[in-house]
C-alpha cells in the first residue's frame, strides 16, 4: 500500500525561516544573507561596506564559520554586535541556527542586520534563513568556469558582486563574457564588478542596497 | 555534505507521519519503500544521502526501507511517499 506524503523536505527549516522572517519585519529589520566560496571576499566586502553602513543603518553581523571566529575578529573595530555560529565542520548555516543567534541580540536597536554565510559555492544556496535578499560574492579568480559549474547558487541570489575584477588580467579571464554567463544564468539578478578592497568600486553596490533597505523598512513602517 | 542535514529532516517528515497515521501504528509495519522527488538544483546526491539515512535509520521501522529518488520538475527534494 503506498500512502503520499509530500512534503518538503526543508519544510521545518523553511518555516523557522518564515519565523525569522516575520521577526524582522516586526522588528523592522532589513536582513541580507551574502555567501561565497571560501576566501572569494565576504569579509573584506563587510570590511568596507561598513564605514558607510554605520552611518545610515544600526548595523549587526551574523558570522558563519566552521570553528574560528577570526572574521567576528576583523568586523571587531567597527563597534557592531557581532553574533558569532561555529558550525563545527557544518557546512551551511540554517534557519534554526539564525533563530538561535537572534536571542543574543537586541532587536530593537539595530535596522540592518547582515548574514556572512560559512564559505561554500553549494550547500548554503538550499537554506532559506528568513532573509530579505540574498547575495553571493564571486571571485572571479576562482575561474571563469565557476558560475555555470555552481549555477543552483548563481541563479537563486539577488545580486551576483563579481569580485576582484582588478585581478581580471592576471588572471587571463576574460570578464564581460564571465558577467554575460552570470546574466544568462540568473537574468533577473543584479551585477556589480567590484574589488572589495577598493572602496571607490562599491558605489553601486550600497546604493542598490540602500534601495532594498529602504523598501523593507518602509514596508515595516507602514504596518 | 548537507545531505546529513536533509536525512535528518527527512527521518522527522517520515516518523511524523507514521506517528500521525493511524493505520501505520502498529509496531510490526516495516516500511518497504520510501519514494523522494528531486526537483532542478536541489543539491541532492542520492547515494550521499542514502548512506547517511541508512545510519539514522537503523533499528526503526524505516531500516529495510529501499529508497527511490524520482527526478521532478517542481523545485526541491520532497518526501513523496512511502510503500508498506
Amino acid at each position: 500500500m503506498e500512502i503520499k506524503v509530500l512534503k518538503n523536505v526543508l519544510i521545518k527549516n523553511n518555516a523557522i525561516g518564515n519565523d525569522n522572517r516575520l521577526l524582522f519585519y516586526k522588528h523592522n529589520i532589513f536582513t541580507l544573507n551574502i555567501m561565497s566560496s571560501p576566501g572569494a571576499g565576504k569579509t573584506t566586502l563587510l570590511e568596507n561596506s561598513l564605514e558607510y553602513l554605520n552611518n545610515k543603518y544600526k548595523t549587526a553581523v551574523i558570522e558563519g564559520d566552521l570553528y574560528t571566529s577570526r572574521d567576528a575578529e576583523r568586523l571587531a573595530p567597527y563597534n557592531i554586535p557581532i553574533v558569532q555560529i561555529n558550525t563545527d565542520g557544518g557546512c551551511h548555516l540554517d534557519a534554526r541556527m539564525i533563530h538561535g543567534a537572534l536571542q543574543s541580540l537586541d532587536l530593537n536597536k539595530i535596522n540592518l542586520l547582515v548574514i556572512e554565510n560559512v564559505g561554500n559555492l553549494v550547500c548554503p544556496a538550499s537554506f532559506d534563513l528568513g532573509e530579505h535578499i540574498k547575495v553571493l560574492v564571486y571571485s572571479i579568480t576562482e575561474g571563469a568556469d565557476k558560475p555555470k559549474k555552481y549555477a543552483s547558487m548563481f541563479s537563486n541570489v539577488d545580486a551576483v558582486l563579481v569580485n576582484k575584477i582588478d585581478l581580471a588580467s592576471i588572471c587571463n579571464i576574460d570578464l564581460e563574457q564571465v558577467c554575460n554567463e552570470i546574466r544568462e544564468i540568473n537574468p533577473k539578478g543584479e551585477l556589480f564588478k567590484i574589488a572589495a578592497n577598493n572602496r571607490n568600486t562599491l558605489h553601486e553596490w550600497l546604493s542598490w542596497l540602500d534601495k532594498k533597505a529602504e523598501e523593507i523598512i518602509t514596508q515595516g513602517n507602514k504596518k | 555534505m548537507h545531505e546529513a542535514s536533509l536525512a535528518h529532516y527527512a527521518l522527522d517528515i517520515l516518523s511524523e507521519t507514521v506517528k500521525n497515521d493511524p493505520s501505520l501504528n502498529d509496531s510490526e509495519i516495516k516500511i518497504k519503500k520510501i519514494t523522494f522527488s528531486v526537483g532542478p538544483f536541489s543539491n541532492v546526491y542520492a547515494e550521499s544521502f542514502e548512506f547517511y539515512f541508512s545510519e539514522l535509520v537503523k533499528g526503526t521501522t524505516f531500516a529495510s526501507a529501499k529508497l527511490e529518488f524520482v527526478n521532478s520538475e517542481e523545485n526541491g527534494f520532497f518526501v513523496s511517499s512511502i510503500e508498506i
